[in-house]
């Protein structure tokens, strides 16, 4: 109960300490810059310019919530280092992985804040330019992207607890792009005939890098197909699993780390 | 005399550029071949307009690589693989951790140190 209570206080201070600060909010009004913006490129008939609205809307919000939440993470436990605000805290009764998981749950409270706000803007485009019509199915998605989110900024945490927080940003950024293209990319070197250390490689790649193609059922929703429930709850699971990895081995790597 | 501070950024960096200009030959685009413009058998009997509750698998070309992948191939022993070895790979993860904190707490203890366990 304590170590609960001890990471709602730091995941809360994060929280306010992430919403205060420029690049939240700088990044917040470039999404909905965007999710006005994509009125713009959607001018065909009704039902293509809804699609194409909460299309364009449902990857800008996606974009800026990964970007908010990879900047949160990356600089929060450096960040904290760097200022010696990490020792009192330390000092007390608090563990370093109850640490870590406050700076994780308040970075995502933050990316929750931008994401609700994303979210109401694009219900505004919507109702505002769709002569009311609201197509509240599509909203099905944002829960997942919040988790893939999620996965994001662990990966982040983990990485700054290992290196500095530039070489952390830049590694989350490619590995965001590239699980998004996983599979993919995969079946495109392996049809390259590449070397036996080539090969296993890339399947070490393959293997560690998260499947961030499975939270991709936004185009589905788009075009209202059909997405199987199981589909949803194994996608689910996966996400909280490799968050709850990702967080694992970031408590493990800070516990072993000289302060 | 003090160990010298280990700092893992480099140990990340080079594998990283070393991996990178190893695989980057093997990341050439192509252009389409005649082979390539060729009417497959599928794609004929496969339907390509999307509609109101069309199976997501029905709808689209397999690996067209507009990332929804995983969900048009959903149930392909493929992919399920791939996620049976990534869950296999966070569970010892997590075995490991767990016995990592168990050892922790159990030299705490010994030691009379059980605060911060």
């Amino acid at each position: 109960m304590q170590a609960l209570r001890n990471i709602g206080i730091i995941g809360r201070i994060t929280m306010l300490e992430g919403a205060r600060k420029q690049v939240f909010h700088v990044l917040l009004m470039v999404a909905v810059v965007m999710i006005f913006g994509s009125t713009v490129l959607a001018h065909f008939d009704d039902k293509v310019q809804a699609k194409m609205l909460a299309d364009l809307s449902l990857a800008s919000m996606f974009f800026v919530s990964a970007a908010i939440a990879i900047t949160i993470t990356v600089t929060g436990v450096p960040g904290e280092m760097e200022q010696k605000t990490v020792y009192p805290v330390l000092a007390k009764a608090v563990t370093r992985s109850q640490f870590v998981l406050g700076k994780f749950a308040g970075a995502m409270g933050t990316v929750a804040i931008g994401m609700a706000v994303m979210a109401l803007a694009f219900v505004f485009v919507e109702w505002w330019f769709l002569a009311g019509h609201i197509d509240f199915a599509v909203l099905y998605v944002v829960p997942f992207l919040f988790l893939e989110t999620a996965i994001l900024a662990a990966i982040s945490l983990a990485l700054s607890t290992v290196c500095s927080w530039p070489l952390a940003w830049f590694l989350s950024v490619i590995v965001c792009l590239v699980g998004n293209v996983k599979f993919q990319l995969y079946a495109s070197l392996m049809a390259k005939h590449p070397t036996p250390f080539n090969k296993i490689a890339i399947s070490g790649f393959y293997h560690v890098l998260p499947s961030l193609e499975s939270f991709n059922f936004k185009d589905a929703l788009v075009h209202h197909l059909t997405v199987p429930n199981v589909y949803l709850w194994q996608t689910a699971l996966y996400g909280l699993c490799y968050t709850a990895a990702m967080l694992t081995l970031a408590s493990i790597s800070f516990r072993r780390r000289e302060l | 005399m003090r160990r010298p501070k280990f700092d893992p950024a480099a140990w990340i960096v080079v594998p990283a550029v070393v991996l990178t200009l190893s695989s980057v030959s093997l990341l050439t685009f192509r252009t389409p071949t005649h082979a390539d413009t060729m009417s497959r058998p599928s794609a004929a009997i496969a339907p390509a307009s999307p509609s109101a509750n069309t199976p997501v698998s029905n709808m689209h070309d397999a690996d067209d690589g507009d990332g929804d992948e995983l969900l048009e191939h959903w149930g392909d022993p493929k992919y399920a693989k791939e996620e049976r070895i990534q869950l296999a790979g966070m569970g010892l993860l997590f075995v490991g951790a767990a016995a990592m904190q168990w050892k922790r707490s159990a030299r705490n203890r010994r030691n009379g140190n059980g605060a911060k366990a």
